[in-house]
Parts: structure tokens; C-alpha cells; sequence
């Protein structure tokens, strides 16, 4: 069927039970990605961006003391609610992932090809020979060099950002609808980070997979993505296309965010503007805008009911109750750190 | 606005002017600073012949990539590993001759702030009893007069009284660099070495701690070396830039000279990588590609010659033949030098071309 | 409709953390029991200050005619709780007497074993390299050898006294200390914080003392209450033979060596103190495992 989205979550909850009382480390979000389309997540630590993306494939540490509720579709299909067994089919399979430590992802003790073919084996029921020359295929294909002979090397013998392009050939090797890649170039270095920002975008494109990438960074959105949501305390605050948040963002949250990194063309040109306060550690769950507290716009109402998600433009939402009158705003006078 | 405080207070010290033909001489001097390593590997040379000089009121910023060494040069800065060769000098005083009793009482002119904020403060140590130690430790003081100095050292941060009874663990991690920072400043130092002090937090947490450090240069006498690998926060407070690779300096200069108009292919690559939030984000990245080849080599065998030959892509024979020397760039103000054979032809757009890699098409 | 996954045991991580034996003993302590056991404790320590308050006989009045009472039974002087023995003298009044020095020794030992063995740690793990090796080896070497037997052949040798055994018996703990204390050093010298204070202008004494020494107290102590009982164990044992602790003195493990010939016809004698040393030991252990699960789940 035409039309449905590829992916379709809604009123996710993922609710941590620690020793100091639970923790709504997501609370009541709600996205759909289409095919082939490129989504930025972006939040701080505890915003909650890294837990939705493992709860979309149930992916917790067996120790977690964890409860989640709402749907994910994928598919057609409930990932919530299928069984462990049809699960592991799509992670790895329809679904890919990569992380910010690809070290920890990957087996020390067993070649990267092996590990490529293994996969390959498991969910593209290819033979030993097959697998084996695709994973070198699959090595050439994200940008390394002699793949032949790396392909019998070891995971320890490759650096921080071959280690990455690894961790991507093995999570595309299954022809992937989604690649989730959760922080993948924060551990990187720049020149690093340029190049595997590109990789994921020509992947994306001559794959046509779907792109979900999670940062704390804008600017690595703005180079990989069409469409970007911000999360804080568990909830989607704004969601926008990344072309049209440059001049429109609307959520006090994302305004701050984007003013506080220092901006690379301008000089020194006094103070920045922090948030003040941090974020809050329980994630959301409370009965008031989370990001009240920190915010020089708050008024009665925000410390008394949650904001919801109302559309302030084409593909716009913003969850803040000065959304209509902020967006009426910014189309008459630019943002103050937009200069030209 | 505060570009012209720096120099105000650069002038007040009575520092060399800025059109001075050499470098400011100032309160910390590093001279052909190398350091050498024994890995698994076999030998080798982290930092290769460093020289940089801070004056007071001056702050420097150290950038590059992991693996540049520019860590290891703090470490060497504050005596912490042993040099093969070369000096520091603090205040005129050759630090790396001085006995280990007499380093010790000189190390509350200079002092660090770490990466990272937790693991850098004893756990067992409440806020006031870790800022007090530089105090107690160099027998700055009596009881009263430490407390009055840490109160203040406190305030100057931004750390609330109340937290002077807790432990690191009961902050959060902006808190945690707080202490970290108001520990360094507490004896009055010359030189303040910041090893990556904002890498380890988060976003909104990190334009607080740029504030705090921003405002203390502002207010003390301070010299400071600030070392980091994301570009806009070092561009944000530094007076003038270093870039290193491999061990080398590859370019220094005014902050602003060397952002706006980068001359070594490597200090253009680095600047075009940085991701900026705008819509011309990955055409920049595209080209970034294009400056910066291939993978960094192994300090265990660096490449002959000039040091970024291997992913420079206006390398040739020349440059793997001699090792560039560092050369000044003239018409400006004699502070921008770079280690280059061919910068001239590069800017003049006349450099050799860009050796053709397969993995690219241009935007 | 709520989806539950992966609830896992998500009890007491005092509980979890160990395994074994000790770990299930220690669960059965539940939250509340450790107060008991520490209960216990002071009143040995109680026991060992103001003995007389405890003792409800002269444990030195000899009684002919009240010879080898058993348990329960009661002479002319009164009710004899734990009996009396060959002299007469009452069991109770002699244990809880011989608890000053039973603790005494047991205490002391082990608190000068602790000092070499921190002392010894500290230094091989901050310093590492030659220093390192040398005091490992030596740590090593005396382990290697039959310590125990050695002991017994020094206070052989020596002849036994208390003096004697406060040498005699640190030997045998420093090495548990010093091979703890420098894991940790190890461990602790590659934090940053210690490359800070040195770079703060701290002294090297500055830095064990203030730096190392109290992150690693907390193991330091827990280890101290498990040793102690370790150390009365070895110094019963030692007495038992015969070359520790000499008449008139007494501590239990004396008391459990004067009891032996007359097991047969008063079994009370040997029993009843090496039950009290038995459950000393295992409160001490529990205790010191507990303190241990508890910190190492805070922290």
C-alpha cells in the first residue's frame, strides 16, 4: 500500500524502575518516518533520543528494569509485540544499527569479513562462498582500502573511523528499509566525521534506506538529514524540515540550542548565551513543561499544564504554549543569531 | 567589544604590540619542546619540536585531531612526562631544570584544568577541602585567609555556597569542571593549561563553562593555553591559534587570521570538516573530503618530509623530500607562519592540483 | 496496553553481588540483621573492658567440690551457667575473662599486619617498577612458605609469649593487606585526579596519605574485621599446641587446649569456648562481607 510510512511510532513510553524511583525516559512520543526519508534526532544526554532508538527494537540490557508501552510499526507490523524470534529477524535484517562505539558492537576475537559474512549467512541465507565475497564487496563499498586483505584482520587492528565504516557495512549488509545510527561520529574526529557523514548520506541515497541519525550536534544534521526533531526530558518539543529550523526554530528549547554553540564564522563576540539550569535526570513524566524552569519565556500556564504539539507551519510542530505568537514573530524579524 | 579588552589588557601588561616582528616573548615560553614515547609499537616522537609563547593576559588556542600530540604537550608543559629535548619556561624560570622540591613550589604559577571533571577531583574530598589544597599544599596563607580565597575562587566560577560541603559525586558534571577550574585559579596562577575542558559535557553545560572561562581572563591576569578539538569553542576564546599534526605545529596565527584565511591545505581541511548548522552544511563536507585524504599515518613511522604529505592533495616530490621549515606569512602581522613549501601557489590558486581520488565527484 | 519486558531479579544488589555460600548468608541477614551481629560485638568488646560486670563468678576461685559441673548445674556459689571445670572455676566467668586478651591479640596482630601491609601496597603500587617487585616478591616468598609452621618452630624456639605473637602473627596477615591495598593503587594511580594533585604541586607523601590512603580506607577496614577473626583462629590454633598464650593467661583458644583431655567426661569444656570462637569468626566475616556488598553497590 502506497502512502504508509515505513515507520510509525506512537505514544511510545519507555519507563526505567530504579532504586531512586522511576525514571520516564521517553514519555508519549509519536513520529512516522516514510522510505527512504532522513530524520535528525537531536536532544542532550537524558533527553531521551538514544532510548527511543533502542526501544524500537527492544534493545535494553537484560539487568534494566524497564516497561514500554505505545506501538512501533514497522512494516505493518507491531515491533512491539512480535515475538523475540521474528524481532531478531529484523534487527540486523530490515532495521540496522550502528552506535557510538562501534568497538563494543563488534566481536574482538573474530575477523571483520567473518563477521560480515556471518550476517550475511544468517538473515540472507547466503552460502559460505557468496557471504564471503560479499562482505569484501561490502567493505570496498564504505570506503576501505584493500578490502581483501582488511577483511581477515581483526577488529582491534582497524582505527576509530574504519572501525565505523565496518560497523556500517555490517548494519547495511542486509539491505536494511531503516539504519538507525546513534551518535555515530561522536567519538570521531572531525576530518573522520566528515567522511563518514557522507558515507551515511550516499548510502542512504543509492540504497534507499531510511536514515534515522541521533546527535547532540545541529550541525551534523544539517549535513545528513531533510527533517529534524528535537527532543528534551522524553518528549518531541519541535519537529521542522532542518532547511526551514534555520530560520524558523520555534520551541524556546531549540532557539537556545542553536544560539548557544559558538557560531564558527563570528569572532569573539562577547559571552555566549547558555541554558541555564541542566537538564532534568528523571526524564519527563511531570505534569508541567519540562523545560519551564529553564526558560526566560515561561509564564504561569507552562508550570502549570504540558504544552502539546500544535503545527505552527508546512510540517511544523512545536510543543510550547508561545508557539502560535513565536511563530508569528520570527517571520516578521529573524532570529537574533542570524545575523548576516 | 571584548576583542578590544584582550588587547587593552595585553597593552596593560606591557606586552609586546602585536606589529612586534617576532612572537610575543611572555610568561610561559616553549622552546623546541619533544617528547618521546615507548609504545608496544617501538619509539615514538609525540611531540616533535613544539615552540609557542603566551603572555599574560593571552590566550592561546591548541587545536587538532586525536593523535597530534597537543595533549601530550600540555603534559610536557606542566612537567608531568619528561622531555628528550627543549625548555619551558615559566616566568623566566627553566622548569625542566629545576629539582622535583623546587617544581613542586613552583607549580602554583601554572595549574590545568582536566577533560575529565569527575575522575580529576578526589572522590573522598568535599568541594572546599579539594579548592583549598593548591592553597594548603604550597603553605599560601593561614585558615582564615585560605577560606576567604576559596569563597572567592568559588564565586568567581559560579558554584553556589551550599555545595562547598558536598562530595564530587553529588554534583553534576558542569559543577564538577566548576571545582576543577576554581581549584586551578585558587593560587593565583600565570598560566592556565585547559586540557580539553569542555569535551566532556553536554551542550548547554559547555557554553556555561566557556562563560566561566571567559570571564576569569577577563578579570585575572591570566595566560591561557586552551586546548581542544572543536574548532568553534577554541575560535570563540582564543587570541591566536595553533594547529597541530603529528607532533608539529602546522600553522599558527591570530585566531582570526587562521579561521578566515587558513594557508596550510590541513588547517583548511580541519575548518571545512567542522559541521555547521546551515544549508550549505554538505557541500562544505565535500569539500573538507577533498583536503583531507585517506588516513592519518602512524607516528610509529611518519612520513619523510613535510608531515601531511600522505593526505595533502597538492603533495609532491619536494615535499618528501624536505621538511618544510616554518615560514612566515607576510603582509600581516608577522604572528601567522606555517610549515608549507607550496601555501603561496595554493592561495594564489595556482597550487599543484589536486591529485584525483577515486571516491570523489565535486558538488 | 502496557508491554512488560525483561523484568530481572532486581533485589538487593548486596545480594546479587555475591555468590556462594557467603552470598546466601548474607542474604538471609536480611536488612535489619546486621544489627544483631554488631550487637554481638559489642558486647565482646563490652566484655573485654568491663569483664567483672559480665562475669557472674571469680573466675579464678577454685572450688574443689564443684569440680566438672556440667552445664545448667549449680554449687554452693550459685548457678554455673556453662559448668565448671577440673579446678572448679566457673566456664562462663573464664571466657568472658579471656575475651580481653582473645581481642587483644587478635586486634592488635592484625592492626600491625594492616600497617606493614598498606604501608608495603602503597608504596609497590604508587611506585610500581623495582620498588614494586621487590616488596611483591617478599610478600610472595612468605606465603610460598608454610607460615604456620614456621609460627610454631619461632615460638618454639623463643618460647611462647604474648610479645611473641604480636610478631609472630602479623606476618601472617600483611601480605592479604599489601596485595589488596596495591590492587588498588594500581588502580587509583591512573585517575586523573592523582595526575592533578601532583600537577597542584602536591608531595608524594601528600598524595599517599591524603590521595591514595583514603580511597582505599574503605577496603582497608573491611578487610581489618575479616582478618581479625582469620587472626584468632590462627592464634587459638597456635595456643592449642601449646606455644601461644601460657597459663595463667587465658583466651579461648587456651581454654578450648585445656578442655581437650577431659572431652570424653566434660565435653563442655572444649565445646562451648570453640563454639563462641566459631561464631566470633562467622560474625566477623559476615559482618565484614556485608559492609563490603554494600559499599561496592553504593559506589
Amino acid at each position: 500500500m502506497s502512502g504508509m510510512p515505513l515507520l510509525d511510532v506512537d505514544d511510545l513510553q519507555v519507563t526505567f524502575d530504579t532504586a531512586s524511583g522511576p525514571v520516564h525516559a521517553v514519555d508519549g512520543v509519536s513520529f512516522t518516518m516514510a522510505p527512504g526519508e532522513s530524520l535528525g534526532v537531536v536532544g542532550e544526554s537524558g533527553s531521551g533520543k538514544s532510548v527511543t532508538a533502542r526501544a524500537l527494537l527492544r534493545l535494553f540490557a537484560i539487568t534494566d528494569d524497564v516497561r514500554v508501552s505505545g506501538s512501533v510499526h514497522f512494516d505493518g507490523v507491531d515491533l512491539l509485540r512480535v515475538d523475540e524470534r521474528r524481532l531478531r529477524k529484523v534487527r540486523g535484517g530490515q532495521i540496522g544499527m550502528i552506535f557510538q562505539d562501534p568497538l563494543t558492537s563488534l566481536n574482538p576475537l573474530m575477523a571483520v569479513g567473518e563477521q560480515i559474512a556471518e550476517s550475511l549467512r544468517l538473515h540472507r541465507g547466503m552460502g559460505r562462498a557468496e557471504a564471503a565475497s560479499e562482505a569484501v564487496e561490502l567493505l570496498a563499498r564504505v570506503g576501505i582500502a584493500d578490502p581483501e586483505k582488511r577483511a581477515t584482520e581483526l577488529p582491534s587492528s582497524f582505527s576509530g573511523g574504519m572501525r565505523q565504516r565496518v560497523m556500517i557495512s555490517l548494519a547495511i549488509a542486509c539491505r536494511p528499509r531503516l539504519l538507525i545510527a546513534d551518535e555515530p561520529t561522536t567519538a570521531l574526529d572531525v576530518t573522520v566525521q566528515a567522511e563518514i557523514l557522507l558515507l551515511l548520506d550516499e548510502l542512504r541515497r543509492s540504497e534507499g534506506m531510511a536514515l534515522m541519525l541521533i546527535t547532540h550536534d545541529f550541525g551534523v544534521v544539517a549535513a545528513t538529514c531533510d527533517d529534524v526533531q528535537v527532543m528534551y526530558a522524553g518528549k518531541l518539543v519541535e519537529k521542522a524540515s532542518m532547511a526551514h529550523l534555520f530560520d524558523r526554530a520555534n520551541h524556546p528549547y531549540t532557539e537556545g540550542l542553536l544560539r548557544l554553540v559558538p557560531r564558527f564564522e563570528d569572532a569573539h563576540t562577547g559571552r555566549l548565551h547558555p541554558i541555564p539550569g541542566q537538564p532534568p535526570i528523571t526524564g519527563g513524566g511531570g505534569s508541567s513543561c519540562a523545560f519551564a524552569p529553564r526558560c526566560d519565556h515561561a509564564f504561569d500556564r507552562c508550570h502549570q499544564e504540558i504544552p502539546p504539539e500544535v503545527a505552527v507551519g508546512p510540517e511544523h510542530l512545536s510543543a510550547c504554549w508561545l508557539a502560535a505568537d513565536r511563530a508569528k514573530d520570527s517571520t516578521e524579524a529573524g532570529r537574533p543569531w542570524r545575523r548576516a | 567589544m571584548s576583542d578590544a579588552a584582550v588587547v587593552g589588557a595585553t597593552l596593560e601588561t606591557g606586552s609586546p604590540e602585536p606589529e612586534a616582528a617576532t612572537e610575543p616573548r611572555g610568561v610561559l615560553e616553549v622552546d623546541d619542546v619533544a617528547v618521546e614515547f615507548d609504545t608496544d609499537g617501538g619509539r615514538i616522537t609525540a611531540v616533535d619540536g613544539v615552540s609557542l609563547h603566551l603572555a599574560t593576559g593571552e590566550t592561546v588556542g591548541l587545536v587538532g585531531e586525536s593523535g597530534c600530540g597537543k595533549s601530550t604537550l600540555a603534559r610536557a608543559i606542566l612537567q608531568l612526562v619528561p622531555m628528550q629535548r627543549g625548555s619551558v619556561r615559566l616566568e623566566g624560570t627553566d622548569l625542566g631544570a629545576l629539582p622535583r622540591r623546587e617544581l613542586r613550589r613552583m607549580r602554583h604559577r601554572i595549574q590545568m584544568v582536566f577533560q575529565d571533571p569527575r575522575g580529576s577531583l578526589d572522590p573522598r574530598m568535599s568541594v572546599s577541602t579539594l579548592i583549598g589544597e593548591p592553597l594548603r599544599v604550597h603553605g599560601i596563607g593561614d585558615r582564615a585567609s585560605r577560606a576567604r580565597a576559596v569563597a572567592e575562587a568559588m564565586e568567581l566560577v559560579g558554584l553556589p555556597t551550599a555545595v562547598a560541603d558536598r562530595l564530587p559525586s553529588e554534583l553534576s558534571g558542569g559543577q564538577q569542571q566548576r571545582v576543577g577550574i576554581a581549584r586551578a585559579i585558587v593560587t593565583d596562577p600565570a598560566v592556565l593549561v585547559c586540557d580539553e575542558p569542555v569535551s566532556a559535557l553536554d551542550v548547554s553545560i559547555q557554553a556555561q563553562i566557556i562563560n566561566v572561562l571567559d570571564e576569569l581572563r577577563d578579570e585575572l591576569d591570566l595566560a591561557m593555553l586552551f586546548i581542544a578539538h572543536d574548532l568553534s569553542v577554541v575560535r570563540h576564546l582564543s587570541d591566536r591559534v595553533a594547529v597541530m599534526y603529528l607532533g608539529q605545529i602546522v600553522e599558527t596565527g591570530t585566531a582570526s587570521e587562521v579561521f578566515t584565511e587558513p594557508r596550510h591545505p590541513y588547517t583548511q581541511g580541519l575548518i571545512t570538516s567542522v559541521p555547521r548548522a546551515d544549508a550549505e552544511s554538505a557541500a562544505r563536507l565535500q569539500t573538507a573530503r577533498r583536503l583531507v585524504l585517506g588516513e592519518l599515518p602512524s607516528l610509529l613511522d611518519p612520513p619523510s618530509g613535510c608531515r601531511y604529505r600522505t593526505r595533502c592533495p597538492y603533495a609532491d616530490d619536494e615535499c618528501a623530500a624536505t621538511e618544510p621549515p616554518p615560514e612566515a606569512v607576510d603582509h600581516t602581522d608577522g604572528l601567522h607562519s606555517l610549515r608549507c613549501h607550496h601555501w603561496r601557489d595554493i592561495a594564489a590558486g595556482s597550487g599543484a592540483r589536486p591529485s584525483s581520488n577515486s571516491q570523489e565527484h565535486a558538488p | 496496553m502496557g508491554v512488560t519486558v525483561a523484568k530481572r531479579a532486581g533485589e538487593d544488589p548486596a545480594r546479587t553481588s555475591e555468590h556462594g555460600v557467603w552470598g546466601r548468608l548474607i542474604g538471609m541477614l536480611g536488612s535489619r540483621g546486621w544489627i544483631l551481629l554488631v550487637l554481638f560485638l559489642v558486647l565482646l568488646v563490652a566484655a573485654s573492658i568491663v569483664p567483672d560486670v559480665f562475669a557472674p563468678h571469680d573466675h579464678e576461685s577454685q572450688n574443689l567440690r564443684s569440680r566438672l559441673l556440667a552445664p545448667g548445674e549449680s554449687s554452693s556459689e550459685g548457678l554455673h551457667l556453662l559448668g565448671t571445670d577440673s579446678l572448679g572455676r566457673d566456664l562462663f566467668s573464664r571466657m568472658v575473662v579471656g575475651t580481653r586478651l582473645t581481642m587483644f591479640i587478635a586486634v592488635t596482630a592484625t592492626l600491625i599486619g594492616a600497617a606493614i601491609g598498606v604501608l608495603f601496597g602503597l608504596l609497590g603500587g604508587y611506585f610500581g617498577g623495582r620498588t614494586d617487585r621487590l616488596l611483591m616478591r617478599l610478600g610472595e616468598a612468605q606465603t610460598a612458605m608454610p607460615m604456620f609452621l614456621v609460627a610454631i618452630l619461632l615460638l618454639s624456639l623463643l618460647g611462647p609469649s604474648v610479645g611473641i605473637l604480636l610478631v609472630v602473627l602479623p606476618c601472617l596477615v600483611w601480605p592479604i593487606f599489601a596485595r589488596v591495598v596495591r590492587a588498588e593503587a594500581l588502580r587509583l594511580r591512573e585517575e586523573t585526579f592523582i595526575e592533578a594533585s601532583i600537577a597542584t604541586g602536591c608531595s608524594t607523601s601528600t598524595i599517599l596519605g591524603r590521595h591514595l590512603l583514603p580511597n582505599v580506607a574503605p577496603r582497608i577496614l573491611v578487610l581489618c574485621v575479616v582478618e581479625i577473626g582469620h587472626v584468632m583462629l590462627s592464634e587459638a590454633g597456635l595456643s592449642f599446641l601449646g606455644v601461644g598464650v601460657q597459663p595463667p593467661d587465658t583466651t579461648w583458644g587456651l581454654l578450648i587446649s585445656e578442655g581437650r583431655p577431659l572431652l570424653a567426661v566434660a565435653w563442655w569444656l572444649t565445646i562451648l569456648p570453640g563454639v563462641l570462637l566459631g561464631i566470633t569468626v562467622l560474625v566477623l566475616n559476615l559482618l565484614g562481607r556485608y559492609w563490603e556488598a554494600r559499599s561496592g553497590a553504593a559506589g
